[in-house]
């Protein structure tokens, strides 16, 4: 009996022997995590927040000051300083953990497509909670529709309107309300979050990567369905598309957002395309996954720049504005829908199992075996 | 019956009769004692489980929730149930399965625990699992079997069924039923994954770096090659070594050793308990009778004996359990890849697999198509299964298509999906012909050909 354990142990001794230790199977340990994290926060993650918080409050002054003096010159300038913010979001958007997590940071920012009904109700009824999880009447989608819905020349909601006064208390409530989200989140990071995210490495759920490939993915999907999906009509059968539910619809801004939305996915994933820097890429490199013949991140990266190109196919004639480009069918918005398939693909499955993490947000809370 | 009363170990006393070796396997009377510990550990925690169950809020995420219900081949009758039902039907278990451990009407109140543990189960085949289907199994057995004649209410209340000794097949037909789950379990692990990638295992384990004092070696990947292979021959051989009494209890040592580290180590819920306390089940009745101090009891044995309808429906049973897991030898390609004939096989924790599916309908009518949006139908969860696994495909094909007939009054429809699939740390590979109808397609035990193979890198 002894004699038959020593055997067996022996045996599996040998088999060890013959095994160098191949990178393909150790989860692509030494890899410097700490190094990625680090790169992510400080070139990408803390900058990104920085000009959030500066673009939030310049928008905010100019709401305050628009509010306070309703003239053409201070709409115009509230409404310079909404394209500014709405497109900065789009880099914030991508770190819905930790901080912007904790404060449902995405939900009170940006929940679109607005619902018009409810915030004229809100306004005519004078009562409502900006800060429910619904609210479809809040953040950005709300001042889009504020500031915009008029035309430029137009100040009658904040003057002669007869809720005029409820229309600029509700326009810098809306505002005032972001911006101090904003500052939690921001104040989070700087006071000891980011610290935490650098030195939570590992793979196991709730790790800093895990967090990260979680939060880049699931803010990818919602992009392709909320973003260009559902205002292309994709998901639905015999009715025509809804392009009034692009985001930004009022300040017709949408396929800008878009853009600087897949852009700001990008950057998180290769940090700001700085090649010799650890950073999501490089991390996915180094797991010397491929697809398909390509190198696992080269076909993302690609794949990146594949979407921006059919976005770049959309005509010039719409002026960037999705609506205008699904009322008229452009083909460039199939195809690079067709892209960001893809890139689910890529992102979603073959990223976490390249870098041995699980993609929780469809994950088993029960038991497995 | 001229045979005398041993207590007999199948191991030193199989015979070169085979006649005589039956009588010992089967017939043989023998103490009781093993198989109350059996009885009274199993309804315990089965109990435990399913207050569990209830305490961590399942039944609400994997029964309420789900707006469908995924269902198991031949079992599409199984309706779902209400709230308050599905509340009373685990109480319904819970108590059932604490009168099996205390005795009280054991009859009844197996036969109430395997219904109604096995209805809940046939709800929703997402929530299937290797130890749910081994707890019916022993529940079924247990139906057969007078656990409930030693130490018992029953025993007090009913002194006339009150016995000592059993036909030995109570027990092993039970130890049978153990070294199956062993001896394919570790059969599961004889493939290249497990063997010559350490697959899931090199996944797995690094994620638990965190671990006082074994964690630090996780980041090893040999120490995930160790895992996998002592795994492969602890299964093979365990049951072996808990049949042999000079090697029992340094076997039930490593059986400890084994389940508590994969409990610590992987979410597999009670399945470590099961196999801890089951297992137990091969110490012999001295050292079962100790723990009730009434050892060697004298009574005599009266159980009226017709052989054949005893033999044959264990044949039988047995072979259905050793040639129903083998099934997956009928379809080609990698079993882990096409999961034909996965489940009920013991195939336990052999993958660690994630996809995405995109479904589209196709109105024939109009020729419009349009893209489902699955979260509308499916929790997250049971997306994730329903991924994976091509008869949740097709079932889900159907819900989809039964939503649209109703719902928009779409009657000519066609329905396919782009599916792809990453298995154990591969690159993802389609996984279904993207361009074939689903409706057309019914589940069945055929091959599935229209699953694409798996594209090795």
């Amino acid at each position: 009996m002894r004699n038959q354990v020593t055997m067996y142990l022996m045996g599996v001794m040998l088999v060890f022997g013959s095994c160098k230790t191949d990178k393909s199977t150790s989860c692509n340990q030494g890899y410097n995590q700490a190094a990625l994290f680090t790169n992510t926060a400080d070139q990408v993650i803390i900058p990104a927040l920085n000009m959030m918080q500066d673009k939030m409050s310049q928008l905010d002054g100019a709401i305050q000051d628009f509010t306070d003096n309703p003239t053409m010159d201070n709409k115009a300038t509230a409404q310079q300083k909404f394209r500014d913010a709405y497109i900065q979001w789009q880099q914030v958007e991508y770190l819905n953990f930790g901080p912007s997590e904790a404060v449902q940071l995405n939900q009170k920012m940006n929940n679109f497509p607005l619902n018009v009904a409810l915030l004229e109700a809100n306004i005519q009824f004078g009562t409502y909670d900006l800060d429910a999880a619904d609210n479809y009447y809040s953040g950005f989608p709300a001042m889009d529709y504020l500031l915009f819905v008029d035309g430029e020349a137009s100040l009658e909601k904040f003057t002669t309107d007869a809720d005029a006064a409820t229309y600029k208390s509700y326009l810098n409530e809306v505002s005032e309300l972001m911006l101090s989200n904003l500052n939690t989140v921001k104040q989070n990071w700087d006071n000891g979050y980011k610290n935490d995210f650098i030195n939570n490495t590992g793979t196991a759920d709730g790790s800093s990567i895990s967090l990260l490939l979680n939060a880049l993915n699931e803010n990818f999907e919602t992009t392709k369905r909320d973003r260009l999906g559902i205002p292309s009509g994709y998901h639905e059968i015999n009715v025509p598309s809804f392009p009034d539910r692009v985001e930004g619809n009022y300040s017709q801004l949408s396929e800008t957002l878009l853009r600087a939305n897949i852009t700001a996915a990008q950057n998180l994933f290769r940090v700001n395309n700085n090649s010799n820097a650890e950073s999501l890429m490089d991390y996915v490199g180094y797991s010397e996954a491929t697809k398909e013949g390509v190198s696992l991140d080269i076909a993302i990266n690609n794949q990146f720049e594949a979407i921006l190109d059919n976005l770049d196919n959309i005509s010039s004639d719409y002026s960037n504005d999705l609506s205008l480009a699904i009322e008229n069918s452009d083909p460039a918005l199939q195809s690079s829908y067709a892209a960001m398939a893809n890139q689910v693909v890529y992102m979603k499955t073959d990223m976490p199992s390249a870098l041995c993490v699980s993609i929780t947000y469809i994950d088993n809370a029960s038991d497995s075996d | 019956m001229g045979i005398s009363i041993v207590d007999s170990d199948p191991n030193n006393t199989i015979r070169y009769n085979i006649s005589g070796a039956i009588h010992q396997l089967v017939f043989a009377p023998k103490y009781i004692y093993p198989l109350v510990t059996f009885r009274i550990l199993f309804g315990l925690m089965m109990a435990f489980g399913t207050a569990r169950f209830m305490y961590n809020g399942w039944i609400e995420k994997l029964f309420i929730e789900p707006k469908y219900h995924f269902k198991f081949y031949g079992f599409e009758w199984v309706e779902a149930i209400s709230t308050n039902q599905l509340y009373t039907i685990h109480w319904v278990i819970l108590i059932s399965a604490v009168c099996v451990a205390i005795g009280f009407l054991y009859r009844a109140s197996i036969i109430t625990f395997l219904l109604s543990f096995s209805y809940v189960e046939l709800i929703d085949a997402t929530n299937y699992l290797n130890h749910y289907y081994l707890v019916a199994l022993l529940a079924f057995l247990l139906c057969f079997i007078p656990a409930h004649a030693f130490f018992s209410l029953d025993s007090i209340l009913f002194p006339r069924i009150r016995k000592t000794k059993i036909p030995a097949w109570c027990i092993h037909i039970i130890m049978a039923q153990l070294c199956i789950v062993y001896f394919y379990a570790g059969c599961a692990k004889l493939q290249a994954d497990w063997l010559l990638r350490a697959m899931p295992l090199s996944i797995w384990l690094p994620e638990h770096q965190d671990l006082p004092i074994i964690g630090y070696f996780f980041q090893f990947t040999e120490i995930a090659f160790i895992f996998s292979w002592f795994g492969a021959l602890y299964d093979l051989t365990i049951w072996a070594f808990l049949l042999w009494r000079k090697t029992r209890g340094f076997a039930y040592l490593l059986v400890i050793i084994f389940h508590s580290l994969t409990g610590i180590l992987f979410n597999i819920g009670m399945f470590p308990w099961i196999m801890m306390t089951s297992t137990l089940i091969f110490f012999s009745s001295d050292w079962h009778g100790r723990l009730y101090s009434f050892r060697k009891q004298s009574s005599t044995p009266s159980f009226p004996i017709n052989r054949k309808w005893i033999i044959i429906p264990i044949l039988i049973y047995l072979s259905i359990q050793l040639l129903f897991p083998l099934r997956s030898f009928l379809y080609e390609g990698n079993v882990l890849w096409h999961e034909q004939g996965y489940r009920f096989s013991w195939r336990v924790m052999a993958v660690e697999k994630s996809g995405t599916a995109t479904f589209y309908i196709h109105d024939l009518d109009t020729g419009n198509k349009a893209e489902i949006d699955n979260s509308k139908y499916l929790t997250t969860f049971q997306e994730k299964q329903m991924t994976i696994q091509p008869d949740f495909i097709l079932q889900f094909a159907r819900m989809i298509e039964q939503d649209y007939k109703e719902r928009l009054q779409i009657q000519n429809i066609r329905i396919t999906a782009d599916i792809f699939v990453a298995l154990n740390r591969r690159s993802s590979s389609r996984f279904i012909d993207p361009n074939i109808n689903l409706l057309d397609l019914e589940d069945s035990f055929r091959e599935k050909d229209w699953i694409y193979p798996l594209l090795e890198d």
